[in-house]
């Protein structure tokens, strides 16, 4: 355990390393982007149904079109786990496959297909990621989008509310809001 | 605490009043300025406390996220927080996140608040608060806030108990100045009456009593006490007038009297010598006060016997009215020696032994005894002379019947000058026992019958071998009214039994008996008895012209006033019974 915790401290150091670094290359952002994911996670509760309590099985991770991260992803999650679950990295290759996976990142690529997963994916339990200019106004519930060269997001807070997923105050204070949930409110 | 106790009752009051009141507000704003203070740095370390973990929950995105410019802004939100100074953000790794406000870096003192989540220190307070979310650390905000809005109240604090404790000090002190008055008041009045009292002796003073509290009891039983003791004033006013009426009785008693009344104290120092006593010995009262009575009037050869029998007499500290007489001579002022009688009584004054002794003068009443003794000796002699002349008259009558009897020739005549003289002889018998006897008056009359029978025997030459006597006689005195007769009937009776009862012929041996003495009744008694040949027969003793026994008859009836019983039974008793006569009879 602490030899587990003493790599993770490592692991973070050295991506926090790349974070300092200004005008980071193209796969440093997507490392950025990549422990992101499981940051956003510690500020997010997903409803019993979806088996998130039970650690015995995994957490599906779907990307869905082209892989930016390259081997990122596998390799990071390779001995991280989230929400206490082993990680499990699901490429998708139709929206078929998104039933199961707790999160789901819409590369780029997809942006033509994006209304369709998202008909797919609105009002499940599924917390989408993109990173994609205009993604979070058309109904991705996390958007990456870059400030002076740092790594930020938006959340389009109407979106998690129908998803069924919970955000943390803490999660949206920190976010840019697209789409802010007046009505309900 | 002695300076206390010398203060006046009133001062007390106030003091003590004063002393109860400046405590209790003392203890009261102590603990009120006590927990006023802690709960002044308890509102300040719990508004810090929650800035720091409301700062430091907003800072958990900014850390996860590696945003130490949102950190910034995070930290900067607590602008609204006026006492804040300095404020920072750590990682997990200890390393400053990010920081708000400026801040002498060797002025920290960041090891110290390792353990404790605040401590005020150097007039600051410090906020030390670990950032968790979800059971995770992220790392910790430190918070410094200025401890002088505190210290300020607190100052301000002590400022208004200061003033408001002396205020209520000052408004205790005028109460008590007026309170005090409902207890001092009636003591200083009571000290005040009792001032009076004993001043000018005035006991109908009474107080009159205000409550029904321990004040108003201690006026009733003052006032109790007050009239116990005018009570007690009259009455001892009253034995004082007693005393000195009994002291004047006493006086006029003691002065009055014929007897030197003389009071001594166990010292025998005189002590009371009265009037009569100055006329006795020639001493003035003045003269012997206080003086050694013994040296003074007991002649020396007196004096250890004299106080020897005092100290034998009351031995014991006790009263003892009854008094001693004793007769003893004293020595006058003039050194004349004087009988006097002296009557002891003794008395315990003050627990000491005083001696009252009345002395008369009895130098009088000796001179008469001696007279009076004299008297009697001269009587005495005189009397015993006649007892003797009349002894030798009738012993000459004898001698001149026994003279003349030798003429005679006829033996009939002879034997009556011979009973004449035998009679004779028994009176001048009882006058020789008479003058032989002490006191001239009583014979001693068994040695008187002894003597008669004895000479009676002699007379009628009867030899007493052949008849025998006995006289079995009480110790009686008798006087010469008794004697004489009893004589005479003695002497006719034996005379009698020795002529008649035992005739030569008979040759018997006889016995005549003589008892005299009392018998029941008081009366005596005189049994002349023998067993010879009693009456001849016929015989009447009443009508018989025998001179002796007629003789007898008469004696006995006219000079005994008794009664005569005969009994001839065996020989011949006769029992004469009279009644003992007094003198004058």
């Amino acid at each position: 355990m602490r030899r587990l915790n003493e790599k993770r401290i490592l692991t973070t150091f050295i991506l926090l390393l790349f974070i300092l670094m200004p005008g980071y290359s193209q796969v440093g952002q997507y490392t950025v982007k990549a422990v992101f994911l499981e940051k956003f996670t510690r500020f997010i509760d997903w409803p019993d149904e979806t088996g998130i309590s039970d650690i015995t099985k995994p957490f599906i991770l779907g990307v869905i079109g082209e892989n930016p991260f390259g081997d990122t992803l596998s390799t990071l999650y390779a001995d991280q786990n989230i929400k206490s679950k082993r990680v499990e990295i699901r490429m998708v290759k139709n929206v078929g496959e998104i039933c199961g996976c707790h999160l789901l990142f819409i590369s780029g690529s997809e942006k033509k297909n994006l209304s369709k997963i998202l008909d797919y994916t609105r009002g499940k339990p599924i917390l989408t990621i993109g990173d994609t200019d205009k993604f979070a106004d058309m109904g991705v519930l996390i958007n990456f989008y870059l400030s002076s060269g740092k790594v930020r997001f938006e959340v389009n807070e109407s979106a998690v509310r129908e998803s069924g997923l919970h955000f943390s105050y803490l999660l949206l204070n920190f976010a840019k809001i697209v789409k802010p949930a007046r009505s309900e409110r | 605490m002695n300076v206390f106790k010398n203060l006046s009752i009133k001062a007390k009051l106030v003091v003590i009043i004063l002393v109860v009141t400046t405590t209790v507000l003392s203890l009261g704003f102590t603990y009120i300025f006590i927990y006023d203070v802690k709960s002044l740095k308890n509102n300040l370390v719990n508004l810090s406390i929650m800035n720091a973990r409301l700062v430091g929950g907003h800072c958990v995105t900014p850390l996860i996220f590696g945003d130490q410019y949102g950190a910034r802004e995070v930290l900067s939100t607590i602008q609204n927080f006026p006492q804040l100074l300095y404020a920072c953000v750590y990682d997990t790794n200890g390393n400053i996140f990010a920081e708000f406000g400026t801040i002498d870096r060797k002025a920290m003192i960041e090891s110290e608040f390792v353990r404790e989540e605040s401590l005020f220190k150097s007039g600051f307070l410090h906020i030390f608060q670990p950032i968790i979310y979800k059971g995770e650390r992220y790392g910790s905000i430190y918070m410094r806030v200025s401890a002088e809005k505190v210290k300020n109240t607190i100052r301000k604090d002590l400022v208004t108990i200061f003033f408001l404790l002396g205020a209520l000090v000052l408004f205790a002190y005028m109460m008590a100045l007026r309170l005090q008055q409902t207890i001092s008041r009636p003591i200083l009045e009571l000290a005040e009456v009792t001032k009076r009292i004993s001043g000018k002796a005035d006991y109908s003073v009474q107080i009159k009593r205000l409550g029904r509290d321990e004040i108003g009891i201690l006026y009733e039983e003052f006032n109790n006490m007050i009239k116990q003791i005018q009570i007690r004033e009259a009455e001892r006013d009253r034995a004082e007038a007693a005393l000195r009426d009994s002291e004047r009785k006493f006086r006029t008693i003691s002065s009055a009297a014929q007897d030197a009344i003389i009071m001594i104290d166990s010292k025998g120092r005189v002590t009371y010598w009265n009037r009569a006593a100055e006329r006795i010995f020639g001493y003035s009262a003045k003269e012997v006060r206080r003086r050694d009575i013994y040296k003074l009037i007991i002649p020396p050869r007196h004096r250890t016997n004299l106080k020897n029998r005092l100290n034998m007499l009351f031995g014991e500290k006790a009263d003892y009215p009854e008094g001693k007489v004793l007769e003893l001579e004293c020595i006058k002022k003039n050194g004349e020696l004087l009988p006097v009688e002296l009557s002891l009584s003794c008395i315990v004054l003050k627990g000491k032994l005083n001696t009252i002794s009345i002395i008369r003068d009895i130098s009088e009443r000796k001179k008469a005894e001696e007279r009076i003794r004299r008297d009697l000796r001269e009587k005495e002699v005189m009397l015993k002379e006649i007892h003797h002349r009349v002894k030798n008259n009738l012993q000459v009558i004898c001698s001149l019947l026994s003279l003349q009897a030798r003429y005679i020739k006829d033996r009939q005549s002879l034997s009556m000058f011979e009973e004449s003289r035998t009679r004779v002889r028994s009176m001048a018998l009882v006058h020789e026992k008479l003058y032989r006897s002490a006191n001239l008056s009583e014979i001693d009359f068994n040695s008187y019958v002894e003597s008669l029978v004895r000479e009676l025997y002699r007379t009628y030459h009867v030899d007493p071998m052949r008849i025998d006597f006995n006289i079995e006689v009480e110790d009686v005195k008798l006087g010469v009214n008794l004697a004489v007769p009893c004589g005479l009937i003695i002497n006719e009776l034996v005379s009698n039994a020795l002529k008649h009862a035992f005739p030569a012929r008979a040759r018997r041996s006889g016995k005549i008996s003589i008892r005299f003495g009392r018998i029941e009744g008081g009366e005596l008694e005189l049994v002349v008895c023998d067993n010879g040949v009693g009456f001849p027969e016929g015989f009447d003793s009443k009508r018989s012209d025998s001179l002796g026994l007629h003789l007898v008859k008469i004696l006995v009836e006219d000079q005994l006033d008794g009664r005569i019983e005969i009994d001839s039974k065996s020989g011949c008793e006769f029992r004469i019974i009279f009644r003992e006569k007094g003198e004058d009879e």
